[in-house]
């Protein structure tokens, strides 16, 4: 039985070779969207040492070049703070924006590693109560990701998903979309039992 | 940023604030006022088409500390009413627990109540 369960040992994920796969592949991507270090890499010289006011331009730059505004899942993982105020909410991004990717991408190397012990889905993936929220939030970030994908813009284009016939081009990641809601689900009802005991 | 500067608490002598929704209103100083009404701030979280419901309520729980049962309240008037507001506050407050909620992929907003 696929999904999160509570064990001796503490909670456990088990996915099929697949389902491994598959999130491993999407927690990479994440990384791959979210990092910019490669790209700072480029920039900097050699003899750098990180502290110099050049690194920050370099890194600042950077960030400005990979996070791109006028992407639709960029601005969903990135929301506006201040709805009716456009500078305080260039500030607050100006302020948030890097700390909120970085977070991002450690919580996916997170999923991503611990999918990568599991040997494939032979074995299961332990999950230890520190790694937990890294599983939340990136299970979260997949389905909103696929979400925008999926032009899922409100009750009705996310109910639409859910009907739609095999063949149509979008029902494979729709299906995937839904799996990844059971995932969560059922790691949420794991945590819930824990609450209670 | 902004910084906070007001005195958490303390009302303008002989002034009330009534307000339909329960908030308190923020007034001009007079010169002579001596006491500050420390503006409110307050972080909204929005209805949005992605998010679990047992997936809203486990954050509001875990990052806010809130019971189930209000963690549950505030989640249900996320999704029937369209936003809560699910705390208040200084603004930097209510800039870092916004942080947070985006941080789990909920949309949140920031504001001064009126």
């Amino acid at each position: 039985m696929t999904g999160f369960a509570r064990t001796r040992d503490g909670i456990v994920a088990r996915f099929d070779p697949v389902e491994n796969k598959l999130l491993r592949s999407f927690a990479d991507q994440i990384i791959d969207l979210l990092s910019f270090d490669e790209m700072v890499d480029d920039v900097l010289p050699d003899e750098s040492d990180g502290t110099d006011p050049f690194t920050h331009w370099a890194a600042e730059m950077a960030n400005q070049w990979t996070l791109d505004d006028s992407d639709p899942l960029v601005r969903r993982l990135f929301p506006n703070a201040y709805a009716d105020d456009p500078i305080a909410a260039e500030e607050f991004r100006h302020f948030t924006m890097d700390e909120q990717r970085r977070a991002k991408v450690r919580d996916a190397r997170v999923v991503a590693a611990a999918l990568a012990r599991s040997r494939d889905g032979k074995r299961p993936v332990k999950v230890p109560p520190d790694e937990v929220d890294a599983w939340l939030k990136t299970l979260a970030t997949i389905r909103l990701a696929l979400s925008v994908r999926l032009e899922v813009v409100d009750a009705e284009t996310e109910e639409a998903l859910h009907y739609l016939p095999d063949d149509d081009p979008r029902s494979f990641l729709a299906s995937v979309y839904g799996w990844l809601a059971y995932c969560l689900e059922s790691l949420l009802a794991v945590l819930a039992q824990e609450s209670r005991n | 940023m902004v910084f906070n500067v007001a005195l958490p608490g303390e009302r303008i002598h002989g002034m009330t604030t009534p307000n339909q929704t329960g908030g308190s209103t923020v007034v001009q100083q007079s010169p002579e006022a001596t006491h500050l009404e420390a503006p409110v701030w307050i972080t909204i979280v929005w209805d949005d088409p992605v998010n679990l419901m047992s997936y809203v309520t486990h954050v509001f729980a875990s990052y806010f500390g809130y019971p189930r049962a209000k963690a549950e309240r505030l989640m249900l008037q996320v999704h029937q009413e369209g936003r809560s507001v699910v705390s208040e506050g200084g603004r930097e407050e209510m800039e870092r627990d916004a942080t947070a909620m985006h941080g789990y992929g909920l949309w949140a907003t920031v504001e001064q109540q009126s």
